[in-house]
């Protein structure tokens, strides 16, 4: 793209960085400029990962809590989900399963307004708090996108990579390193 | 055939000699025979065979290029004092400074082939038929500037000696001879610039490295000359003014003081400003975070040179002639350690990412790069034995071979 | 020898990314040799011919084949055939060689989270994989550096750190392989033009044309080219058969090889193999010219380092901390 190409519309969007720039000549000029649009590049489409089918127990409420009340009292869990109490590291330790899960239908998590949403949509919860990471992972720029950069695009939600109950990132066991380069005539 | 009678006699002289010399060449031979040994296993099981490593990507064979660059430019010292200030003790052995050279490229040449990966692909450097990147590319200027000095240097000797065997004057290729100065500058100037304009390799990045290379070739080259005179004097019992030697001999003490003031200003620069750019000079006369592979060498180096200087800035001692030659050797020595690893290798130590390999030439580069300096040495010897007796004769005829003065 | 490493911007949009990408930086001045290829396809071969009888190498005939710019389509379906030939005979490995073209208005830069990295090397693993790289010598095209918190100093750092787990206290990480610069300091020096750098910003080489003369790794300052010192074993079972004539295929001993961003892969849509393989989400790659990319938003939002900025070579590779 040289300068006489540069369409007006990309002209004024690389115009800061050419200010800032200060370059004199017109390669100086194309070096600090966005490329124009492109023309190849199908619209782009996100799609979330879903979560709800990878959960091993789902549905929660025709599996076990039908037959239950919801306690909604901190204490300590004494049947299926007691390693939560050694889990559990996240925000106020004084917190509870209703902060998030919801009393009323345990199919669902509760966010600030007091709607309902889906375990696929967790994201909505966790941006509650986490309002600055979930306006970067809207963004892209927090988190895993997979799929095709071309516009397909594959988004893993908070809790794919982060465990709600526990979501510092957990410590993993490297790979090898490379080998270190070494005289002799056969490494 | 009358054209060639007189190189025709001559040529004869090469497989005529006495014992030394049978057993010199020889000598050549089997050294030669062990170093294409060695090249054929690199060729087949690939450059790990040497030492070189994607931290060090460049060791002993760019080593011994540079350093023999120098050597070559450094045959207008002889060509200088000869054709320009006309003193005729040196003119009278010019033609040996061109023989030097011519073989110091073929060497280069040499050294580069057995550096590269793939020599089967050299052709892509071919204009026309390949691809070469010139003029962007120092290393396609490098070879450009070296073939033609090569071409240059061949063609003088070549026709000087065939005017000098039939008796003619050979005045008229004077501008070429004098061209040969200036691009003996230019070979050792773009070899400099070919690591001078890496900005990845502060070592190397510094405007100091073509003055330095220049310097440095100043005192190798002619110390190696002083001494091959000293022997081609007593093998050929023909006469060599003593001046000449001399008068080089004053020439190396000025290029080697410069030489080591230069290296004295970049010293200052990094070890008073302690930038990170000190690293590899600390690798070099310190070692780095305990590597120290060639600090006893670049002591060493720098000792010799410095001893040398002395012995050259003083006449009585650089008038002596045993003390000449103990000068002459410490500065091959100095330059070649100084000018071959001590240049190559910390432009690599540490890499670009800060990792210390260290590296030390193989067994396979030893034996190559013998191998390449035996040719050398064989096609030195093989010319010098071919020529001289011609340049004798033709000096009974009354010197008719000199230009009119 | 080190630089500051990273250099901080204080705006992100004062680096806004190149255009002009699509004028080949490298492209030499003056081009030596224009003749139809036919003519110095034989001018070449026969030279080609007498170096290999001279040097007692050169046992595929690839040594004759054309520069990769210069292929006709019909040249690639020939080359890319023997190719597959050739390995199938040699490795028992069916393996399709392709050479899909940039798309227009594409330029590639990658982006690196380096608050995210967590320096578990599956990057260099899977990069290993896609992109064929051998074992035995163990090398990788991305280096993760391990440093000491507080520091960018690459003298210190290590990149060939074992733990049982990482990250390690008081340590970070960096990883750095070629950072695909848009003004690349090893395409100039290549006295042969095998490595240049592609309309979308890619920085390839031609392995057949390759010289094996490492200038390219001396101007480097990244630590970006590896050179095949020995030659390169992949084992059958691990060889990925999706391969690239100019970036993954199986390389010959004595050539200079780099990352490519997995041209085979991004330039038919697909994510590098390290950004898929990366399980923290540090990795960010996409088109600079599309405004809603994932490393246009990053530049426009975040601040951004590049490693070296210094020394000019604009690289199209993006740290930030998110």
């Amino acid at each position: 793209m040289s300068c006489k190409k540069t369409s007006p519309t990309w002209a004024v969007a690389a115009g800061l960085a050419w200010a800032l720039g200060a370059a004199p000549g017109c390669d100086e000029h194309d070096r600090h400029a966005f490329p124009a649009p492109p023309a190849s590049v199908a619209a782009e489409t996100v799609t979330v990962e879903p979560r709800t089918q990878l959960l091993p127990t789902f549905p929660c409420s025709s599996r076990c809590h039908s037959a239950r009340e919801s306690q909604p009292d901190k204490r300590l869990l004494t049947e299926f989900h007691t390693f939560r109490n050694t889990e559990f590291h996240h925000g106020d330790p004084a917190g509870w399963c209703y902060q998030c899960h919801s009393q009323k239908n345990i199919d669902r998590l509760v966010i600030a307004s007091g709607e309902l949403v889906t375990f696929d949509e967790a994201y909505l919860l966790c941006g509650g708090c986490h309002g600055d990471k979930l306006r970067d992972w809207r963004l892209a720029v927090h988190g895993k996108t997979m799929g095709h950069w071309t516009g397909n695009k594959i988004r893993r939600s908070c809790t794919g990579c982060h465990n709600p109950h526990n979501p510092t990132f957990p410590h993993l066991v490297p790979e090898a390193p490379p080998v270190r380069p070494e005289h002799g005539e056969r490494m | 055939m009358s054209v060639f009678s007189g190189l025709g006699t001559a040529a004869k002289e090469i497989v005529r000699g006495g014992r030394i010399y049978y057993a010199w060449v020889a000598l050549l031979l089997v050294f030669i025979s062990l170093g294409l040994v060695a090249y054929v296993g690199q060729l087949r099981n690939g450059l790990g065979m040497t030492n070189m490593r994607n931290q060090v990507a460049w060791g002993f064979y760019i080593s011994n290029f540079t350093f023999l660059v120098g050597v070559a430019a450094a045959a207008v010292l002889l060509v200088i004092p000869a054709y320009v200030y006309n003193f005729k003790p040196i003119k009278e052995i010019a033609f040996l400074g061109e023989l030097m050279a011519v073989t110091a490229i073929v060497m280069c040449i040499l050294f580069v082939a057995v550096d590269v990966g793939g020599p089967a692909n050299l052709w892509h450097l071919i204009p026309f038929i390949g691809r070469p990147n010139f003029p962007v590319s120092l290393l396609t200027w490098d070879i450009v500037v070296l073939n033609g000095y090569l071409g240059i240097n061949g063609f003088i000797f070549f026709y000087v000696l065939y005017k000098v065997s039939r008796g003619q004057k050979y005045s008229r290729i004077l501008p070429l001879i004098l061209l040969s100065i200036p691009w003996a500058v230019g070979i050792h100037t773009v070899t400099a610039f070919l690591y001078n304009g890496l900005v990845a390799r502060p070592f190397w990045n510094a405007a100091i490295l073509a003055p330095r290379f220049l310097a440095s070739a100043f005192c190798s080259g002619p110390a190696l000359m002083i001494l091959v005179l000293q022997l081609v004097r007593r093998q050929f019992r023909i006469d060599i003014d003593g001046r000449a030697l001399t008068k080089i001999a004053e020439l190396v003490a000025y290029a080697l003081a410069f030489n080591l003031f230069l290296l004295g200003a970049e010293a200052f620069k990094e070890f008073y400003g302690q930038s990170e750019h000190i690293a590899p000079m600390k690798y070099l006369y310190l070692g780095l975070h305990g590597h120290h592979a060639l600090v006893p060498f670049m002591w060493t180096a720098l000792t010799l040179n410095v001893t040398a200087l002395m012995l050259f800035l003083v006449p009585r001692f650089r008038n002596n002639v045993k003390l000449l030659n103990v000068g002459c050797v410490f500065i091959l020595c100095g330059v070649y350690i100084e000018k071959g690893l001590g240049l190559v290798v910390p432009g690599f130590t540490p890499d670009a990412l800060g990792e210390i390999y260290e590296y030390v030439p193989s067994v396979t580069e030893l034996a190559v790069s013998l191998g390449i300096w035996s040719s050398g040495a064989l096609c030195f010897t093989l010319l010098a034995k071919f020529s001289i007796p011609v340049f004798i004769k033709a000096k009974q005829f009354t010197l008719l071979g000199e230009p009119s003065e | 020898m080190k630089n500051d490493g990273c250099t901080p911007r204080a705006c992100p949009s004062s680096e806004a990314p190149v255009a002009g990408a699509t004028a080949e930086r490298g492209a030499p001045l003056l081009q030596l040799g224009r003749r139809p290829p036919d003519r110095r396809a034989i001018l070449g071969a026969s030279v080609a011919a007498v170096a290999a009888a001279a040097t007692g190498s050169g046992c595929g005939n690839h040594r004759f084949d054309a520069h990769y710019k210069e292929l006709t389509d019909e040249d690639k379906r020939r080359i890319f055939e023997r190719i597959e030939a050739e390995t199938r005979a040699r490795t028992g490995v069916d393996v399709k060689i392709s050479a899909p073209q940039p798309m227009d208005g594409v330029e590639f830069a990658y982006a690196l989270d380096l608050s995210l990295c967590n320096g578990n090397r599956r990057c260099a693993e899977a990069c290993a994989r896609e992109n064929n790289l051998p074992d035995v010598p163990k090398f990788r095209y991305i280096q993760v550096l391990e440093m000491d918190r507080g520091t960018l100093d690459f003298e210190n750092a290590n990149a060939y750190y074992e733990h049982d787990e990482v990250p390690v206290p008081g340590k970070v990480y960096l990883p750095v392989q070629c950072q695909h610069c848009a003004n690349p300091p090893c395409v100039k020096v290549c006295p042969v033009t095998a490595t240049w750098r592609e309309p979308d910003g890619l920085v390839v080489v031609d392995y057949n044309w390759c010289i094996g003369c490492r200038y390219c790794i001396a101007a480097c300052p990244y630590f970006g080219r590896r050179f095949n010192f020995h030659e390169p074993t992949v084992r059958p079972r691990d060889i990925n058969p999706d391969q690239g004539y100019i970036s993954n295929r199986l390389r010959p001993v004595g050539v200079v090889e780099k990352c490519t961003f997995c041209l085979q892969r991004t330039r038919v849509g697909r994510y590098p193999a390290c950004l898929e393989a990366c399980p923290t989400g540090a990795r960010k790659f996409g088109n600079l010219g599309d405004p809603n990319g994932e490393v246009r938003i990053m530049l426009e939002r975040k601040r951004v380092y590049v490693l070296k900025e210094e020394l000019g070579t604009l690289p199209r590779f993006y740290y930030f901390y998110g």
